[in-house]
């Protein structure tokens, strides 16, 4: 449109013009914000972009705000609420990453922006990362403490299993059991085990059966997939319910290869589904069979027993030392008779020598008998009343009657007359 | 519901059996052990056989209400064939 101004201005008229030409037709801030918007938009759409993380920011809102930079350039960038919730790591200052997304304008500021909509770890998987990032975290917090871990009961009465309904770790699960223990109760409780709210439902899980009171031990897994499809069991929710739980738990997932946090976490491992059903439980017929045989010996050990006691007792009752007690019996009884003759021997001797020593006193009372006297023809004379023996004259008159006792009967004569 | 542990009341028969037939026990020791040690085989024997074969799912009904019925595994070889069946 320059090419129509007239030749002849000068190169300040000329400019003056232009200018006017220009104010004439100005945008607003907002008219222009959006067609730089709309300019980067259409350039810079859909593009990866290697940078540092630095300046991590994560408001209230979810969002995630961070600043990408390169040695000599920095750009702002943000990460929306829906995307940060799918980052299975955690975004850190220094962290090279590369970042997918699209260039815009945040209009209110004017400041231009990648809008992030997904994020990669430079040089390793974003699961990778995550699942060293969680399991760093959760050591540092003693999640995977040996200390922690719950001893597995040696004969659960009842199983909760954790997994799918329909899923191969079941069946592998079940058959094991059936084969080892089929007397045992279990509860299955299926949960979702990959993609959107896996982790949610066997965290819920673990947590819900450990609100029972009769499970003795928790078996958590699956069967193997892709790390993707195992995913659910290195989410920190997951972990942290097995950590969390009162109950026992066993992990149970993939194959041997695949290293889980719930695996870390976990009071033991079992590197696939089918050992978790050899850990759980012992096979009942080895156990029948030691019991068994445990139970013959006892029987064994008491009838021989009982017959070595047999035995003893009848060569005892046979030996001297057992028929000692009787001749003993018969020496003592002997020489119990001998004491009682010898006892009886020396009553009587007593006996008689008291009998002798009495007819002795006897003898000699008989002798001093008044009675005595008599038959020797002497008599005792009394007072008609009165048995003392009169020895003089004194007191007696004539007239009174007296009483001359002889040996054999008495006479009762008057006195004629006394001569003393 | 502590249980009498399988474990230790096996090890205890173990040391009883072996106490009877190494040691020289009187009669009515001996007697009193094969007692004990009965009554630990029929304890252990218990624990074995006491538990009955039982395999449920729990479900839950959308107001989160729990009911557990017998789940089944189908008899396939299809090794994805097998759900909780009625």
């Amino acid at each position: 449109m320059f090419d129509s101004l007239p030749d002849i201005k000068t190169g300040q008229e000329e400019q003056e013009v232009f200018y006017k030409e220009k104010i004439e037709k100005f945008f607003t801030v907002s008219q222009i914000t959006r067609k730089i918007r709309a300019s980067l938009e259409y350039n810079f759409s859909n593009i990866s972009i290697l940078g540092e993380i630095s300046n991590v920011r994560k408001p209230g809102s979810g969002h995630v705000y961070l600043t990408l930079k390169d040695k000599n350039s920095q750009l702002q960038a943000v990460v929306f609420r829906n995307i940060a919730n799918k980052i299975k790591f955690e975004l850190k200052d220094g962290m090279e990453v590369i970042s997918f997304g699209s260039v815009t304008v945040y209009e209110p500021r004017g400041q231009y922006q990648l809008i992030i909509s997904k994020i990669e770890p430079k040089g390793i998987g974003a699961l990778q990362l995550a699942f060293q990032q969680l399991k760093e975290k959760l050591e540092k917090e003693g999640l995977f403490d040996q200390t922690h871990k719950k001893p597995i009961p040696f004969i659960p009465q009842k199983i909760g299993i954790v997994t799918s309904p329909t899923g191969a770790a079941i069946k592998d699960i079940l058959n094991i059991i059936d084969r080892r223990f089929a007397n045992v109760e279990i509860l299955l409780y299926p949960v979702k085990v990959q993609g959107e709210g896996a982790a949610q439902e066997i965290a819920e899980a673990i947590t819900e059966l450990n609100a029972l009171t009769d499970i003795d031990v928790i078996i958590a897994g699956r069967g193997g997939g892709s790390l993707e499809d195992l995913w659910a069991f290195n989410e920190e929710i997951v972990a942290r319910s097995i950590y969390n739980s009162r109950i026992p738990v066993i992990s149970a997932v993939g194959h041997e290869i695949d290293l889980t946090i719930a695996d870390l976490v976990a009071d033991k491992r079992a590197l696939t589904p089918s050992e978790a059903g050899e850990l759980v439980v012992p096979r009942k017929d080895l156990l029948l069979d030691i019991l068994e045989k445990l139970n013959t010996r006892l029987l064994q050990s008491l009838t021989g027993k009982l017959r070595l006691s047999k035995e003893r007792l009848v060569r005892v009752a046979n030996s001297y030392a057992m028929k000692q007690p009787f001749d003993r019996l018969r020496r003592w009884q002997q020489r119990l008779d001998e004491f009682a003759q010898r006892l009886k021997i020396n009553i009587t001797h007593a006996l008689n020598t008291e009998r002798e020593k009495l007819s002795g006193i006897a003898g000699k009372l008989e002798s001093l008998s008044p009675l005595n006297v008599l038959k020797r023809g002497y008599t005792i004379t009394t007072r008609l009343e009165g048995n003392k023996s009169l020895r003089e004259v004194k007191g007696l008159s004539k007239g009174i009657k007296i009483k001359t006792i002889f040996s054999k009967g008495h006479v009762i004569s008057t006195i004629l007359s006394i001569e003393s | 519901m502590k249980k009498p542990d399988f474990e230790t009341s096996l090890k205890e028969l173990e040391e009883i059996v072996d106490q009877l037939e190494t040691s020289d026990l009187a009669l009515d020791e001996t007697l009193a052990k094969y007692e004990k040690g009965i009554k630990i085989y029929k304890q252990c024997y218990q624990i074995l056989e006491k538990a009955e074969k039982k395999i449920n799912i729990l479900l839950k009904n959308s107001t989160g209400d729990i009911r557990t019925e017998e789940f089944k595994l189908k008899k396939s070889n299809d090794m994805e064939s097998f759900s909780n069946e009625e």
